[in-house]
């Protein structure tokens, strides 16, 4: 299994210009691209992304065009009367997109959320997985 | 010179409580300590009057790798991946955060929930260093 690093993953970036969400459909609370990590086996491709916060309800994955856009929002917890004395992270939203690279069977993209992680499975196409050629 | 170092060090009396010291810096600068990737687990820390609420974010991880400790004022919080999970993974590699809460903890009120990987921690404060009210008579 090789394992695609963070750099190196086609998911775009925050790239204003080129965000696959609509202006009109941004909220006013901050978006960022959760950790993830591509990861390639015989099978096809596994996304997984890290979603703390986001329950089943609160994510969207949409699939159009050959793009995958996923859309999460974290349940934030309150405490009234407190105040906040050191942070660490912001609550955001999630969002993410990237093209699905060919030779993958679009409609049967599995996802699956738990403890706050995302996994996608994208299988192969059948025609694209590899034949092994039996030699006499 | 000489004379006033020597003189320093002995006012130096090691009777000095260097826990009254902590806490009483860490009252108005709760401190943060770490080992293991930076940030891999961010905590957001609040407060009021009566205690504390910690948050972390532990996605992926399970209550039994999460252990809590706490001990006079501060919080230890380690997690420990068991052997046959990849360490140093997407979300697992073990760590070790240590807060320094501006009060001592009422041990028996911590409580912790784990949920949609988040963490979300309770701590009351014990009541000798609760603010106290004095009511003013007029005579």
């Amino acid at each position: 299994m090789t394992t695609a690093t963070l750099e190196k993953s086609p998911v775009a970036k925050t790239d204003t210009q080129n965000s696959p969400v609509p202006e009109s459909n941004r909220t006013a609370s901050p978006i960022v691209v959760p950790r993830h990590r591509f990861q390639r086996n015989d099978e096809g491709l596994l996304f997984t992304a890290l979603l703390p916060g986001v329950p089943a309800e609160n994510l969207d994955i949409q699939v159009e065009n050959n793009y995958l856009r996923l859309k999460a929002t974290a349940k934030a917890p309150e405490f009234e009367g407190y105040r906040k004395v050191h942070g660490e992270f912001t609550q955001s939203d999630y969002q993410a997109a990237f093209k699905i690279p060919s030779g993958i069977d679009a409609s049967n993209i599995k996802a699956h959320l738990e403890r706050g992680v995302l996994s996608l499975t994208l299988p192969k196409l059948e025609e694209a997985k590899p034949i092994r050629i039996q030699v006499n | 010179m000489l004379q006033l170092l020597d003189q320093l060090s002995r006012s130096w009396s090691p009777a000095f409580d260097f826990d009254f010291f902590d806490r009483e810096f860490s009252r108005f600068f709760p401190s943060f300590q770490h080992s293991g990737r930076a940030h891999a687990h961010p905590v957001n820390l609040y407060l009021n009057q009566d205690g504390a609420k910690a948050v972390l974010h532990a996605p992926g991880w399970r209550a039994e790798w999460l252990k809590l400790s706490v001990e006079g004022n501060k919080l230890h919080l380690e997690g420990v991946v068991p052997d046959d999970v990849e360490q140093g993974s997407l979300q697992f590699g073990n760590f070790h955060r240590v807060i320094n809460l501006p009060f001592r903890v009422r041990e028996d009120s911590v409580a912790a929930s784990l949920e949609d990987g988040v963490l979300v921690i309770s701590l009351d404060k014990r009541e000798e260093d609760k603010p106290k009210r004095i009511q003013v008579n007029v005579a």
